[in-house]
C-alpha cells in the first residue's frame, strides 16, 4: 500500500515555507491598505458589572476620532462566538456588547479613530457607570451561586446541552455503562484521586487581527487570522442580521491558531465599524488584550476512581470532571466531552466506566478551544492514576498498559455513546500500534538502565515516567471538507479548499495528496485557502480534521480529476478510457500520446467546439475518526533542594496511520510536545482575588524557551488506516496529550511526590517533599 | 501608550543634565526598554546614548562601567569575562534574551533600583559604587537605601578590584524568564558578604549572616548554618513567581551554594 | 520629527514621532518583515540588526536608532534563502511568524561566534520564541547550516 506512495509520505517542502522565512507579505497585518481607521475597543476592568451608562461625549471630540459605540449602538442579537458548526453545541450567550460586562477584559465599546494616538485618547474620555456585582472567582463555588453570570432571559441552546444559566451551568453531560459503583466495590485493588488542570493560554505568535471594508458591491470583506473562515461568515450574519451573500471572509497566513483562532474576537467590532461609517477599519490586538480579551483551555477538575482486579485488568473507571468555561460557554461542552471520549475508549475491556461533567460560568477570561481540547486534561488524571495503580499493584506501569490498552480490531462502547456535543459513532479501531509505541517509545529512553529513578549526585536524582494517549482525526458525521481542482493551460492544477492552513502545513500536505491521487507532481499543485467567495465548504483546521477529512475530500477530488482527464484524453484520440494510461505527465494510447501539458493546452485553444474547462471536485464527512495513538516517556532530573528539574528527555513514538510529509509530521509532534511541557510545567493563567489577569503578557506567562528542554525524540510506528487518504490519519493534537501525566509520574518516580494540580513547579515539588519528610 | 513631546540626544553630561531639569515631567533613556511601557506623557526625553557613557575601562583599583554599556557589551567583554572569574557575565546572562541584553543598560538597571535586577544583587557584595551627575559618589548600598537621590543622572559604576572570590546564584522558571531570588556571595579574604535580590523587593545584604560566616571557618555545615541566617534574617515575600515561603527555602540552599563556591 | 538612517544599505530620511517604537516606524515605511508579536521584548518577532546587533524593535524607540545601520529579512534576501533552504528540509518553517526574526539573530550569531557550541547557539538564539516547532528541529537546521557555511 505504501510502498506505491510517489507523492505522499515524502517530505516535499512546505509550499509556502521559503516566502515566509525571506518575510515576504503574507499575515492579516501585511495586506492592510493604509489610510484605514484604528479599532480599539474599551474593556471592563471589574470582573463582573452592569453597565448602567456609558458617556462618550468627550471622547467623540477628540479630533480623529471617528466613531464610538457602546451596547445600545449595536445588535442585540444573541450568538455564540464559538466557531463551531451548525447547530453549535454551546450556549447562544453573547452579543457584540451588552449591558453586563462578565470578565475583565470584557469589552465595553468600541472606537475607532485615525490614528493611534486619538483612539487611545478617547479611550480615555469614556466615561462609564458600573454596577459592580458579585463576582464568581473559584471553580468549586460557582454551581449555585448566588451571583448569576448569565441572568439575560435570551440565552438559550440550540439542543440539550445541560445549560442551566440560573444555576452557572453552561452545560452538562452524564453517561455510564455497568454499574461503576458495584463494580468498584467488588473489586480487589482500588485507587482515587483528585486533580486540577489550569487554564493554559494558546500563546500564537501572531496576535488576533482584522480588518474589514465594503467594496464597491456593497459587500462586508472581512480578512482575518482565523481558523474557520465560514463559521465567521455565519456568526456574522447572525449577529449583523446579514444575508451570508453580503459577506466575504478571507483568511491570509495565519500566524498559529491553536485553537485559539477558532472563535470570533475582533471581526465583529471591525465590522460594526465599517457598515456604520462605510469606512476601511482594522482592528491589532495588543499581546494583553490577546490574554485577557480571547480566550484560554478549560481550567479543570477531576475526581477520579480506577479499579481492577489483583493481577491488573482495570475493572472500572469513573470520572467525575468540574470544568471552568469562564464568562462564556464556548466549546463548554465539547471540551468536557472529548475529555472522556479521547480518553476512556484507550481502557476498553473495563466492566464498567462512569462520565460524569458539569461546565460552570465564573468570571474569568472565556475558555476555548485549545488544542489537545479536553483529552490533554482528562489524560493527566487518568494516566496518572494509573501509575499510582501500578504500584499498588507491584507491577511496572508498562505491564499495566500492555494489559489494559486498546489494541488493533477491538472497539469500545464509549465511541458510540460519546461524540463531540452529541452521540458518537461506533467503530473498530483499524490501526493501533500501542504495543509498538510502547515498547519503541521505553527503548529509546532507555527505560531498562532508568526506571524508577537513579541518583546522579547527592541532590540530584533521575527519573521516568510516561503515558498513553489517543486522539481523533475530526469529527465523524459532522466535519465536512471539500476540495476543488482545477486545470489551467499548461497543465497545472489549483487547488481550491476551504481547509485553513494555520502554520501546520496543510496546504503542503493536501497539494501532496492532489498530487498523488491525479498522478502528476505536487509542484505542480498551486494552493489556494481560503476565501468563502472562491473556495469550497470546509468546517475549518479544528478537531485535528484537516489530513484526514480534508485529506479524503481532496483525493477523491483528485481521482475524479484523474479521471476526467483521461476520459477527455479517450474522446480526443477516439479510445475508450480503459486504453489511455497517464503517467509521468504524459497520456498514451496504443497508437498515441500526448503530454499533459500540451494537452491542457491544446484543450483550451486548440479543440474548437470541444474546449471545455477541467473542474472536479469533491467532499467528504468522516464516516468515524479513528484516532492517532502515542505513548510519551519524560526523564526528568531532580534537584531536592530547591524541587528545581529539568527534563532532560523526551521521547515520543506516535501512530498517526501514513505520515502525508514525515518531515511535517514529526515537526507538528515536536510543537505538540513542548506545549504539552509548557503546559505541565512552565504555564499558567492566574488571577489576583478580584479577577484580574496578572499573566497577561509574555514576561509574566512563560511559554517554554529553547533553552529549557534541549531533547525531544519522535518517531511514528509503521501504520496505515484504511479509512484514512492514503492510510492517513491526523497528527495535529496528539502530540500535546501526554507531558503532564508523563512528567508527573517521572518525578514521582524520581522523588517520591506526586503533583496532582498542574504546572508542576518546582515549589510544589520542594514543598512535597519537606511535608514527606515530616 | 507613552507620549513624548520631545526626544533629545545631547552629547555631553551637563546638557543632559540641563535638559533634564529643564521641565517637570522630563525623564532619561538609557535603553528605553522599560521606559516604554509607561503611560505617562512626558515632555522632555533625554537620551544618553551619545554622552560618552559607553565604557569599561580598567584601572589598577578598579572597573568602571559606563552607565549606557549594554549588557550585551559586559558579557563580552574580555575584562569582565575575567573579572572575578566573570561573575558579573554569570550575573546578566540569562536575562531575557541577547535582542534585550543588546538594550538593557548598567545604569537603567541600577538607576531604577528594580527588585528583579540580578546585577544590583552582585554588585551589592562586591562593594560597587556610583557616580551620579549631581550627588557624586556613592556605595550601590547607599544608593538603594537613600530614595530622596532622584533626577539625576547616573555616569558610572565603579567596581573596586580587591582580590575577592565572588559567586551568583539564581533560580528562574524559564530560562529567560525574571528570577525568582538571586543570590550573591563574595569572600574578600575571610570577609563575607552576602547579598539576596529578587525576594521580590530589590537585593539588600545579609548583615548578620555575613558577620557570622566571616567570622566563622566556613565548611559545609557552616555553609549552611549561614544559609539559614540569611533566609531568617532577610524579610522575603509573595508575587506571581513564588511564594514567600518557598523564596526562603531556596534562599538557604543558593547561599549555601554560592558560599562553597567562594571557598 | 526626522531621524537619519541606513535601511537595508540605503541612506532614509524618516518622519517619525518622538515616542514611536521603531517596530511601528518600519513597519509603516514598508518593512513588513519585521512582526508585531508580544509588545514587550519578550518574543523576538521583530528582530532587526542595529549596527549589527540583533535587537528587538518593539522595545527601542525610533528615535534612538537616528544614525544607525538597520537590517531587516528585506535586506538579505540571500542569506535568509540560504537558512531557509535549512528549514524548509527540517519542516520547521512552521506558521513563519518567527522566521525572519529568527533568521537575523542567527546572521548576528554568525558575525558575533566564531567556533559556537551547541549550547553557545540555543543561549544567542533563545531570546527568539516559537510556539510551532518545539525548537528541536530549529537546532537541526541552523546546527547544519553553521556547520557547512563555514
Amino acid at each position: 500500500m505504501k510502498k506505491d506512495l510517489k507523492q505522499v509520505n515524502s517530505s516535499i517542502p512546505k509550499i509556502d515555507g521559503m516566502g515566509l522565512v525571506k518575510g515576504k507579505p503574507a499575515y492579516t497585518q501585511d495586506l492592510i491598505p493604509s489610510n484605514i481607521l484604528i479599532v480599539k475597543t474599551l474593556k471592563s476592568p471589574h470582573a463582573f458589572a452592569k453597565v448602567l451608562n456609558v458617556n462618550y461625549e468627550e471622547a467623540l471630540k477628540v479630533e480623529g476620532i471617528e466613531a464610538i459605540f457602546s451596547w445600545k449602538d449595536v445588535p442585540q442579537t444573541i450568538i455564540t462566538r464559538a466557531g463551531q458548526g451548525f447547530p453549535e453545541p454551546s450556549p447562544y450567550d453573547r452579543y457584540i456588547l451588552n449591558e453586563y460586562v462578565r470578565h475583565v477584559g470584557d469589552e465595553v465599546a468600541i472606537v475607532a479613530g485615525e490614528t493611534e494616538e486619538a483612539v487611545e485618547e478617547a479611550l480615555k474620555l469614556i466615561k462609564v457607570d458600573y454596577e459592580v456585582l458579585e463576582a464568581v472567582l473559584d471553580l468549586e463555588t460557582a454551581v449555585g451561586h448566588s451571583s448569576i453570570i448569565h441572568p439575560e432571559k435570551e440565552a438559550f441552546s440550540m439542543f440539550p446541552i445541560g445549560f442551566d444559566a440560573n444555576k452557572n451551568i453552561a452545560a452538562a453531560y452524564e453517561m455510564h455503562v455497568g454499574d461503576v459503583d458495584d463494580v468498584i466495590a467488588k473489586s480487589e485493588v482500588k485507587v482515587e484521586g483528585t486533580y486540577f488542570t489550569q487554564a493554559q493560554a494558546q500563546v500564537p505568535l501572531e496576535p488576533h487581527n482584522c480588518f474589514t471594508y465594503v467594496d464597491f458591491h456593497g459587500r462586508l470583506n472581512v480578512i482575518t487570522s482565523t481558523q474557520t473562515p465560514v463559521h465567521i461568515r455565519r456568526i456574522m450574519g447572525r449577529a449583523l442580521s446579514m444575508p451570508l451573500k453580503k459577506i466575504r471572509v478571507f483568511k491570509p497566513r495565519v500566524g498559529g491558531g491553536f485553537g485559539g483562532k477558532q472563535m470570533l474576537h475582533g471581526e465583529l467590532f471591525c465590522a460594526m465599524v465599517t457598515l456604520k461609517t462605510g469606512k476601511a477599519a482594522k482592528m491589532i490586538y495588543t499581546r494583553k488584550e490577546v490574554f485577557e480579551s480571547t480566550c484560554c483551555r478549560h481550567a479543570m477538575r477531576f475526581n477520579l476512581r480506577v479499579a481492577s482486579d489483583k493481577e491488573g485488568y482495570i475493572k472500572a473507571i469513573d470520572m467525575d470532571v468540574l470544568s471552568d468555561t469562564g464568562a462564556y460557554g464556548e466549546h463548554a461542552l465539547t471540551v468536557l466531552m472529548v475529555a472522556g471520549s479521547k480518553t476512556l475508549p484507550l481502557y476498553n475491556k473495563v466492566e464498567a466506566v462512569r462520565f460524569n461533567g458539569v461546565v460552570c460560568y465564573t468570571n474569568h477570561t472565556p475558555a476555548g478551544a485549545y488544542r489537545g481540547y479536553g483529552a490533554l486534561q482528562a489524560n493527566f488524571a487518568l494516566e496518572s492514576l494509573l501509575d499510582e495503580l501500578a504500584e499498588k499493584l507491584g507491577i511496572s506501569t508498562v505491564e499495566l498498559h500492555k494489559k489494559n490498552m486498546i489494541s488493533e480490531g477491538e472497539s469500545s462502547p464509549i465511541f458510540k455513546i460519546m461524540g463531540e456535543g452529541s452521540e458518537g459513532v461506533d467503530m473498530n479501531v483499524e490501526s493501533c500500534k500501542l504495543d509498538y509505541c510502547l515498547d519503541r517509545s521505553i527503548e529509546l529512553i532507555g527505560w531498562e538502565n532508568k526506571y524508577p529513578r537513579k541518583e546522579i549526585a547527592p541532590n540530584k536524582v533521575r527519573g521516568v515516567g510516561l503515558a498513553i494517549a489517543m486522539q481523533g482525526s475530526g469529527i465523524a458525521h459532522i466535519d465536512m471538507g471539500s476540495a476543488i481542482l482545477k486545470l489551467n493551460d499548461d497543465g497545472f492544477f489549483n487547488l481550491l479548499m476551504g481547509a485553513t492552513d494555520i502554520g501546520t502545513g496543510s496546504d503542503t500536505i493536501l497539494a501532496q495528496v492532489a498530487a498523488e491521487a491525479i498522478g502528476i507532481s505536487a509542484s505542480d499543485i498551486v494552493v489556494y485557502s481560503s476565501d468563502t467567495d472562491l473556495t469550497p465548504f470546509d468546517t475549518g483546521a479544528y478537531a485535528s480534521s484537516t489530513t484526514y477529512v480534508t485529506g479524503n475530500a481532496v483525493r477523491k477530488a483528485g481521482l475524479n480529476m484523474r479521471k476526467l482527464l483521461i476520459e477527455t484524453v479517450a474522446k480526443k484520440f477516439k479510445v475508450t478510457p480503459e486504453e489511455v494510461t497517464f503517467e509521468n505527465g504524459v497520456f498514451t494510447t496504443e497508437k498515441e500520446s500526448i503530454t499533459l501539458k500540451e494537452f491542457s493546452t491544446r484543450l483550451y485553444y486548440n479543440e474548437g467546439l470541444d474546449q471545455k474547462q477541467l473542474v472536479a471536485s469533491d467532499s467528504y464527512v468522516g464516516e468515524q475518526s479513528p484516532p492517532p495513538f502515542m505513548v510519551g516517556v519524560a526523564e526528568v532530573e531532580v534537584d531536592t533542594e530547591t524541587g528545581f528539574f529539568t527534563i532532560l528527555d523526551y521521547a515520543a513514538v506516535v501512530d498517526c496511520g501514513t505520515t502525508l510529509n514525515p518531515n511535517l509530521a514529526k515537526i507538528q509532534v515536536e510543537g505538540g510536545l513542548m506545549q504539552g511541557i509548557g503546559m505541565a510545567v512552565y504555564e499558567d493563567v492566574v488571577y489576583t482575588s478580584s479577577g484580574r489577569m496578572l499573566t497577561n503578557n509574555l514576561m509574566t506567562y512563560k511559554i517554554p524557551t529553547r533553552e529549557d528542554v534541549k531533547k525531544l525524540t519522535v518517531e511514528f510506528a509503521d501504520s496505515y488506516d484504511p479509512s484514512g487518504p492514503y492510510g492517513a490519519k491526523s497528527v495535529g493534537e496528539i502530540g500535546i496529550d501526554t507531558p503532564p501525566a508523563a512528567i508527573a509520574n517521572a518525578i514521582y518516580n524520581a522523588v517520591g511526590v506526586r503533583i496532582k494540580t498542574l504546572p508542576i513547579t518546582p515549589e510544589k515539588v520542594l514543598m512535597a517533599l519537606k511535608l514527606k519528610e515530616k | 501608550m507613552i507620549l513624548i513631546n520631545e526626544y533629545r540626544t545631547p552629547s555631553n553630561l551637563q546638557e543632559a543634565f540641563e535638559l533634564l531639569q529643564s521641565s517637570e515631567n522630563s525623564a532619561v533613556v538609557g535603553g528605553g526598554a522599560f521606559l516604554r511601557f509607561s503611560s505617562k506623557k512626558i515632555d522632555v526625553a533625554v537620551d544618553l546614548s551619545k554622552a560618552g557613557l559607553s565604557f569599561i575601562n580598567e584601572t589598577e583599583e578598579s572597573v568602571e562601567i559606563g552607565a549606557m554599556t549594554t549588557y550585551r557589551e559586559m558579557e563580552t567583554s574580555e575584562t569582565l569575562k575575567t573579572l572575578f572569574e566573570g561573575v558579573l557575565v554569570k550575573t546578566i546572562r540569562n536575562i531575557v534574551g541577547i535582542q534585550m541584553r543588546n538594550l538593557f543598560t548598567i545604569g537603567g538597571t541600577v538607576y531604577a533600583r528594580y527588585g528583579f535586577s540580578n546585577l544590583i544583587t552582585t554588585l551589592l557584595v562586591l562593594d560597587a559604587e556610583i557616580e551620579l551627575y549631581k550627588a557624586g559618589r556613592v556605595t550601590i548600598k547607599e544608593y538603594l537605601d537613600n530614595r530622596s537621590i532622584k533626577n539625576d543622572i547616573l555616569v558610572k559604576v565603579i567596581i573596586p578590584k580587591n582580590g575577592q572570590k565572588v559567586s551568583f546564584n539564581m533560580m528562574q522558571k524559564t530560562a529567560t524568564d525574571f528570577p525568582i531570588l538571586t543570590t550573591a556571595v563574595s569572600n574578600n579574604n575571610g570577609k563575607i558578604v552576602i547579598a539576596v535580590g529578587a525576594r521580590p523587593a530589590v537585593a539588600q545584604i545579609a548583615l548578620n549572616a555575613s558577620q557570622f560566616a566571616s567570622s566563622n571557618q566556613l565548611t559545609e555545615d557552616v555553609a549552611k548554618q549561614v544559609g539559614e541566617l540569611v533566609a531568617n534574617e532577610l524579610s522575603f515575600s509573595a508575587d506571581l513567581r513564588s511564594s514567600a515561603e518557598y523564596r526562603k527555602m531556596i534562599c538557604s540552599v543558593l547561599v549555601k551554594r554560592g558560599l562553597l563556591e567562594v571557598l | 520629527m526626522n531621524i537619519q538612517v541606513t535601511i537595508n544599505g540605503a541612506s532614509r530620511t524618516w518622519s517619525i514621532e518622538p515616542h514611536e517604537l521603531l517596530l511601528d516606524t518600519l513597519r509603516r515605511y514598508g518593512y513588513l518583515s519585521v512582526k508585531k508579536g508580544c509588545d514587550s521584548g519578550s518574543c523576538g518577532v521583530c528582530t532587526v540588526l542595529i549596527n549589527d546587533k540583533p535587537v528587538n524593535s518593539c522595545s527601542i524607540f525610533a528615535a534612538k536608532v537616528d544614525g544607525s545601520n538597520i537590517v531587516t529579512v528585506e535586506g538579505v534576501q540571500a542569506e535568509a534563502e540560504k537558512i531557509g533552504a535549512y528549514m524548509v528540509d527540517e519542516g520547521v518553517d512552521q506558521c513563519g511568524f518567527c522566521s525572519p526574526g529568527f533568521v537575523l539573530t542567527v546572521l548576528g550569531l554568525q558575525k558575533e561566534l566564531k567556533n559556537p557550541t551547541e549550547d553557545d547557539i540555543l543561549h544567542y538564539l533563545s531570546g527568539n520564541l516559537c510556539r510551532c516547532t518545539g525548537y528541536v528541529g530549529q537546532a537541526r537546521a541552523i546546527h547544519k547550516y553553521l556547520k557547512e557555511s563555514k
